[in-house]
Formats: C-alpha cells, structure tokens, sequence
C-alpha cells in the first residue's frame, strides 16, 4: 500500500504500459522503475493481473440498475397474482360453488385490486417525481444535475427515479417545455413516446401535442430519434423538426427547417432579447415598461406566456431571469434582483 | 445461516414486501455479476436474478435454506444460468467449476471473489464521473492518454491526474484480491 502514498510511482505510465502502448522512451523508463525495488514489480504485476482479469463485468455492473430491475420484478409479480385471481375465478363459476363462496372471493379480489393499486401509486409516488401545470400556468423546475426544465401551461412531465444516477432521463407527457441542459458524460434524454430527443449539452424546447411533436433549438445540437424506425436526426441551434407520428404502418413525417421565432403567437419567444420581449408586452398588455438596469439588457429569455395575466407574465419574466420589477405611477420598472 | 441473513429470511418468508426489496436492490448487482458471467448479456442476466427472486417470494414456504440464503440464491442463480445456455457451453462450464475444486468449496470461493470485485466496481463507480469516463476509454476503448484529452477537450495533466487515481483505487483491490488468493492457496 506504500505505492498509494508514494508520489514517485509513475501511474500514467503504468497506466499507458498496461494498455500497451508506451513509446521507446516511455519503455525505458518503466524498466527502470522496475528495476528499482521488488515492490515496484509486484505492483506491476497485480495491476496487470487485475487490469485484464478483474474489469471484465465493469461495464454490465454500471449499466444495471437495481431500481429498474426491481420494478421489472414487480410487474411480473403483479402479472403472475393477477393471472392466478382469473384462473381463481375461472374456476369458481365453472363448478357452479355457492354464492356465498363466490361473493367472498370477489371480495378478496376487490381487495387485492384495492391492494395492488395502493401499491402502484405508492410506487409511483416513491419512485419518480411527476409535474403538471394549469392552463394559466407555468413551473421551473431544477433537476440535481443543475439542468432546468420550464414546464409551459397545460403540461405533464415525468422525472423518473435514479435521474442522474445512470441515466439522465425524462418524459415529456403533454404540453411543452424549454431545456436548458446541463452538459455531462451521462447523455440527457426525452422521452416522447414515439420519439426521443437526447442532447449535446444544449437548450431547447418541446411541445407534444396529441397529433404532433416539435422541437426546437436554441444553442448547441440534439439529436432526435424515431422510435418506429430508429431514424436519427441532427439538429442544430436554429433549426426546428416537426414530427407528426403516422397512422397505421405508415412512417411519420418529419418536416426540419429553421425556427420561427415567433410564429403568430406575439408572447411566445425563443432567445429573445429582453428589450425585444418588452417592446411585445406593451404592445399586447398596453403598459409602460421601462428598463431601468443597463445591466440586464443583455439577457435573453426563452417561454410562452400565453395565457398568463400581465402580472403573471411579468412574475414568470423577473424569475426566468433573476430581476425584479417596481411600480411608479403607470409605469413598470425593470432591474436587477 | 449467519443472524442478518435469518432475520431477512423469516421476514420474506412472512411476505413482508418492503424487507424483501430491499434485501433485492442491496444485493442485485451481485447476482446480476454471476449470471453476467455465464450469459454475457445485461437484460438476460437481470431476468435470470429476477426469476431466482420471484420464486423464493412465490415458494417461501417451502424453500429449505440449508447453508445460507446468500449461498442459496448464488446456486439457484448459476444453475438458472447454466440452463439458458446451449448444450456446448453448458458442458464447458460445468467442467470449468469442477476442474479445480470440490463444489461446495468452489461455490464458497467463487462468492468471495465476486464480493471482492463488486467492491472493486463500487470503488470505481464512485469516482467523480469524468474520472470514471476518462478510466472506461482507456480500458475498453483502447484510447491513449492524448486521444482521451482531445475526445473530452481537456488538457492530458488532468487526464494523467485522472488515471492515477483510478489506478489507484485498482491498485488497493489488487492488494486485496491477492490476499484472498493466498488464502485459497493454503487450502490447495
């Protein structure tokens, strides 16, 4: 164990050495270490012994999960008690039993169904974290990783347990929402039903709605997949697919072209400036708003306030980027928080 | 059986669910490291261990437990693993386990080993995540030092720093694996 406190041991060069890959040079010096003390070799030795006997099952040992699998196991045991309460059942109504009989079992049935569906929703409750929004409402929410997800009205979004343990995944149920992904090893992940969307550290922005999916980019690429045929696509800041899932055996199509900031909708902005954001506000709500901070002119924000009331708006404005308003008068005053 | 391992067996054996997964998520990834060997495949491995544990729940009752539960879930899991493979590997395998050791004592030593590298994996898995990721390229993707810098964009200091201290956590695993080898030694 001395080597673990010895600053002397050349461990990337041990390192390149067990990967067999050291340059002339690099060799040299490795046989000279090695020569150097018995105990230099009996490392090498054990590393190498370990290096190439002992990593074998590394990789399967990351990629499970014990939470994934354990409701793997449930399910099959719900399945297994379910098949086995019809055969039950089956069985009673063929031999004709008593009433008597018959109205205990169902009610045995009723509450094991009782039972079993307290035992989902447990589940559900422990294991992930589900968020849903009003139609006049909007909610940030902050995932452990530091990525931040804005839920828009009228949406549902699922943040499945073991988030940022081996996979940074979530479920985009309904509605629409705006990433801003927090860039790691561990790919972020959205899970649309018939698509999915996996990021390279990036922002952008979802809205599922019963008969399409849209996607667009703000900064950075993603990469979108469909399910049906494993189809990938890139798309980079700019760019917008829409995704409209087909009937039947046929494929969905998939229209990219490049994002309409606006569209028709005048509160609805994607990066937009802040000055920009303001000029719409007073159009559409008919106040006066007046940037007071030079500081803050620079920020841009990203959301749909469709909906919303002009306090709202402004609320959901000042939190999405760490400013505040003041009223004087008949006018709004924006600054710095 | 040692006392934990009763305690745990006397409360699935009175279907008390809640001891049950947690007595499954604590010792997964070791039965899942068992079956991983002989079948090679993740997902196939993860439904041989979840066969094993829905059958101890489903027949409780009438499951003997003669040494311990742990050595008891380690046989059924092998044995379940043995008969997903075909003809060809399963006599490989039954020769590999027997060609050394008497079963029982095999079984025991096989189990220490596993306890030794689910620790090393552990270690590992512990590492801050771009030690980890900077240590799997080397291992597994055969990518030298200043391909790893230039993959990850960052300097080959931070990826040298990096592989010194996953080495080190192989190193004090080393130490520990050789210890049990020694012991398995002075039995032969």
């Amino acid at each position: 164990m001395d080597h673990l406190s010895n600053n002397t041991t050349p461990w990337p060069l041990i390192g390149s050495a067990l990967q067999g890959d050291l340059s002339g040079e690099e060799d040299v010096e490795l046989q000279q270490w090695l020569a150097a003390d018995v105990q230099n070799r009996e490392l090498f030795r054990q590393l190498q012994n370990a290096w190439n006997n002992d990593l074998e099952e590394l990789q399967a040992y990351l990629q499970a999960d014990e939470s994934v699998a354990w409701n793997a196991l449930r399910t099959k045991m719900e399945e297994r008690a379910t098949r086995e309460n019809d055969g039950h059942e089956r069985g009673i109504a063929g031999a004709g039993k008593s009433r008597a009989r018959l109205i205990r079992l169902v009610a045995i049935a009723a509450l094991f169904v009782l039972i079993t569906g307290i035992v989902i929703w447990k589940m559900s409750i422990d294991s992930s974290s589900n968020y849903s929004t009003g139609s006049a409402e909007q909610q940030s929410v902050a995932l452990a990783d530091g990525t931040r997800i804005n839920l828009f009205p009228a949406s549902q979004l699922e943040v499945p347990e073991g988030y940022n343990k081996k996979l940074r995944k979530v479920v985009l149920k309904s509605g629409e929402a705006f990433f801003d992904v927090r860039h790691k090893q561990i790919p972020f992940i959205v899970d649309l039903g018939v698509a999915s969307v996996k990021d390279i550290g990036t922002s952008f922005r979802i809205r599922k709605a019963k008969d399409s999916i849209r996607v667009a980019v703000v900064s950075g690429i993603v990469e979108l997949r469909n399910k049906t045929n494993n189809e990938v696509h890139l798309l980079k800041a700019g760019m917008q697919v829409t995704l409209l899932p087909g009937t039947g055996n046929s494929s969905p199509l998939i229209v990219i072209d490049s994002i309409d900031t606006a569209g028709d909708n005048p509160l609805r902005f994607i990066n937009t400036p802040l000055p920009e954001v303001i000029k719409r506000f007073e159009t559409v709500y008919n106040r006066k708003i007046v940037i007071a901070d030079p500081s803050i002119m620079q920020k841009r924000f990203t959301g749909n306030f469709d909906g919303l009331s002009f306090e709202g708006a402004m609320e959901v404005l000042c939190q999405s980027l760490n400013i505040t308003f003041m009223r004087e008068k008949d006018a709004y005053y924006l600054k710095k928080e | 059986m040692n006392a934990t391992d009763d305690i745990v067996w006397q409360q699935i054996r009175q279907r008390n669910m809640p001891a049950f997964e947690s007595y499954y998520k604590e010792h997964f990834k070791k039965y899942l490291l068992v079956a991983y060997k002989f079948v090679r495949s993740v997902p196939v491995a993860q439904e041989i261990v979840n066969d094993v544990f829905l059958k101890i729940w489903e027949d409780a009752e009438k499951i003997m437990i003669e040494s311990s539960l742990k050595a008891y879930i380690y046989k059924a899991v092998v044995n379940r693993s043995i008969n997903a493979l075909n003809k060809q590997q399963k006599e490989q395998q039954h020769q590999r386990a027997l060609s050394l050791l008497p079963e029982a004592f095999y079984e025991e030593k096989q189990l220490e080993t596993n306890e030794l590298k689910l620790q090393l994996y552990k270690a590992i898995d512990n590492l801050p995540d771009q030690c980890k990721r900077v240590f799997q390229l080397s291992r597994f993707e055969g990518l030298k030092q200043q391909e790893i810098a230039d993959k990850l964009g960052i300097s080959i200091k931070t990826v040298k720093n990096h592989i010194t201290l996953a080495l080190k956590t192989l190193a004090r695993h080393a130490d520990r694996s050789l210890l049990l080898f020694l012991i398995i030694k002075s039995f032969l």
